[in-house]
C-alpha cells in the first residue's frame, strides 16, 4: 500500500463507500438490509460459487454471510472500508469455516477429502476483482468506457481514440484518472494489494 | 531525469507502450516511480479479470426468503400492537386527565383534551380486492395506500370464513413475477387481527409501482413462512 494512497484516503470519503445505505444497514434499517443484499448478493454469491462444491453450498454461504452481516451490524464500520467488501470479508470466513466443518466432519467418519480445493480458501483475486469491477460500474461514463476498451478489448489508447472519436488528450486523461480511482478503492478495500 | 509523468505510468503499466532509456533506467532506480508502476500494473491485472461481473445473475429467489425467515425480518406483530392504540385506553386517558383537571381545577380554567390522532386518510381511492374463484361468497376486501410521512398500506377484508388454525395474510406480488420460472417475487406485509381492517407499513425496498398486487391468503400455522397458495382476495393497485 503507498504512503501516497494512504495520505489521499484521509481526506476523502472511502471510496466504494455509497455512505447513506452503509449507515441506514448499520442503524438496522431492515430496508438498507434489502438493498444491500439486491446490490451485492450476486458477488456474494460469485464469490461463494468459486469456492463450493455445489449450488447449494454456495447458497447456504449467501445465506450465512448475509445473517452474519445483519446481526453483526454495528461492527461494520463504514470509515474503514465499503459495504461489498465488508460482506465478502464476510463471506470468505463462512468459506473457511465451512471447509474446517467438512474437513472435521471427514476426520470423524475416516473420509479423506476429496481434493485440495477442501482446504483453501476462497482466492482473494476474486475478492479484488469483485470490488475493482464495483468501482469500476462507479466510474463516470467515459472513463469506465476506455478502461473497458483497454482491458477487454486490449486496445491501445490511438485506438480508443479512433474507437470512441475521442481525443488521444482525453483519451489518456480518462484512462489516469479512472486508474486512479480503480486504485484507490483497490487499496482500501482489496485483500493484498501490492506496492 | 525526473519522474515520469502520470500519463506514461498509466499507459506503460497497461502494457501498450514499452519504457524506453532514459525511462526504464529512471523506473528501476527511483523507487517512487518503480513503486508507482508496480501498483499501476497490479491495478490494470485485477481489472482485466473484471470483465462480466458487472452483470452477475443474482441468487435464487429462495436465498433471500431463508435470510428473511431466519432474521424474522418484516414481522409485523410487534410493530403493529405498537401502533395500535387499544380501544380501553382512550377512556383511561380521559379519566386520567379528568383527575388532573380536578386537582388543578383551581388553577387551570379551560383544559383541552388532547384530541386522539385521527386515522390517515386514504391517499386516493381505495382498491377493491375480489374474491378469487374458490373463496367462500361475501368475502371482499378493499385496500389503500394510507397518506402521511411513513408510507402505509390499510387493508379492509370482510366476510372471511372464521379460522381458528391459519392466519390471513396481507402480501404484495409483483405480477410480472407469475410466470417466471426463477419464482413468483412477494413480500408479506402481515397478518389480519380480530378487525375487518389493519394498517401494514410498507418496507422501504418494496416498489408498489411493481409490488402492484395485493393479495390476501389463509396461511395454517405450520411454521411455513412462504405462501401457502391458498389466495382469497385479490387486487391492483393503480
Amino acid at each position: 500500500m503507498s504512503a501516497g494512497g494512504s495520505a489521499a484516503r484521509s481526506t476523502r470519503e472511502v471510496p466504494g463507500g455509497n455512505g447513506e445505505v452503509a449507515r441506514a444497514f448499520r442503524d438496522g434499517d431492515e430496508a438498507a438490509l434489502r438493498k444491500a443484499y439486491d446490490q451485492y448478493g450476486p458477488a456474494v454469491l460469485y464469490l461463494a460459487a468459486r469456492s463450493m462444491a455445489s449450488t447449494a453450498d454456495s447458497e447456504d454461504i449467501v445465506q450465512a454471510t448475509f445473517v452474519a452481516a445483519w446481526l453483526g451490524r454495528q461492527t461494520f464500520d463504514p470509515d474503514r472500508g465499503s459495504l461489498l467488501a465488508w460482506l465478502l470479508g464476510i463471506a470468505r470466513r463462512k468459506i473457511v469455516d465451512h471447509y474446517r466443518w467438512t474437513a472435521r466432519q471427514g476426520r470423524l467418519s475416516g473420509d479423506v477429502p476429496e481434493s485440495g480445493r477442501a482446504s483453501e480458501p476462497a482466492p482473494d483475486q476474486v475478492v479484488d476483482q469483485l470490488v475493482v469491477a464495483d468501482e469500476l460500474a462507479r466510474l463516470p461514463a467515459d472513463q469506465r468506457r476506455v478502461l473497458r476498451l483497454a482491458f477487454y478489448d486490449d486496445l491501445t489508447h490511438p485506438q480508443i481514440a479512433a474507437a470512441t472519436g475521442m481525443p488521444l488528450g482525453t483519451v489518456k486523461s480518462h484512462l489516469r484518472r479512472g486508474m486512479a480511482r480503480l486504485r484507490s478503492r483497490w487499496e482500501v478495500d482489496g485483500v493484498a494489494p501490492a506496492g | 531525469m525526473s519522474h515520469l509523468q502520470a500519463d506514461r505510468l498509466v499507459l506503460a503499466a497497461l502494457g501498450e507502450s514499452p519504457l524506453e532509456e532514459p525511462e526504464a533506467h529512471h523506473v528501476d532506480t527511483c523507487p517512487t516511480c518503480s513503486r508507482e508502476l508496480a501498483s499501476l500494473r497490479a491495478v490494470a491485472d485485477v481489472g482485466r479479470g473484471t470483465e462480466g461481473l458487472d452483470s452477475l445473475p443474482p441468487p435464487p429467489p429462495r436465498v433471500w426468503q431463508a435470510i428473511s425467515d431466519e432474521l424474522a425480518l418484516g414481522e409485523p406483530v410487534p410493530s403493529l400492537a405498537a401502533r395500535r392504540r387499544p380501544r380501553w385506553q382512550v377512556p383511561a386517558l380521559a379519566a386520567a386527565a379528568a383527575a388532573i383537571v380536578a386537582a388543578l381545577g383551581a388553577v387551570l380554567v379551560f383544559w383541552q383534551l388532547e384530541p386522539a390522532p385521527a386515522p390517515v386518510a386514504c391517499a386516493g381511492p381505495p382498491v377493491e380486492l375480489d374474491a378469487l374463484p374458490g373463496t367462500p361468497a361475501g368475502a371482499h376486501g378493499s385496500a389503500c395506500v394510507t397518506e402521511g410521512a411513513e408510507r402505509t398500506l390499510r387493508v379492509e377484508a370482510d366476510g372471511m370464513p372464521a379460522t381458528t388454525d391459519a392466519v390471513y395474510t396481507v402480501w404484495l406480488i409483483d405480477p410480472t413475477s407469475l410466470s417466471d420460472p426463477r419464482g413468483i417475487r412477494l413480500q408479506a406485509l402481515g397478518n389480519m387481527g380480530d378487525q375487518p381492517d389493519a394498517d401494514f407499513p410498507v418496507p422501504g425496498s418494496i416498489d408498489l409501482s411493481t409490488y402492484n398486487v395485493i393479495d390476501i391468503s389463509r396461511e395454517p400455522n405450520d411454521g411455513d413462512a412462504t405462501h401457502s397458495g391458498d389466495s382469497l382476495l385479490r387486487g391492483q393497485l393503480p
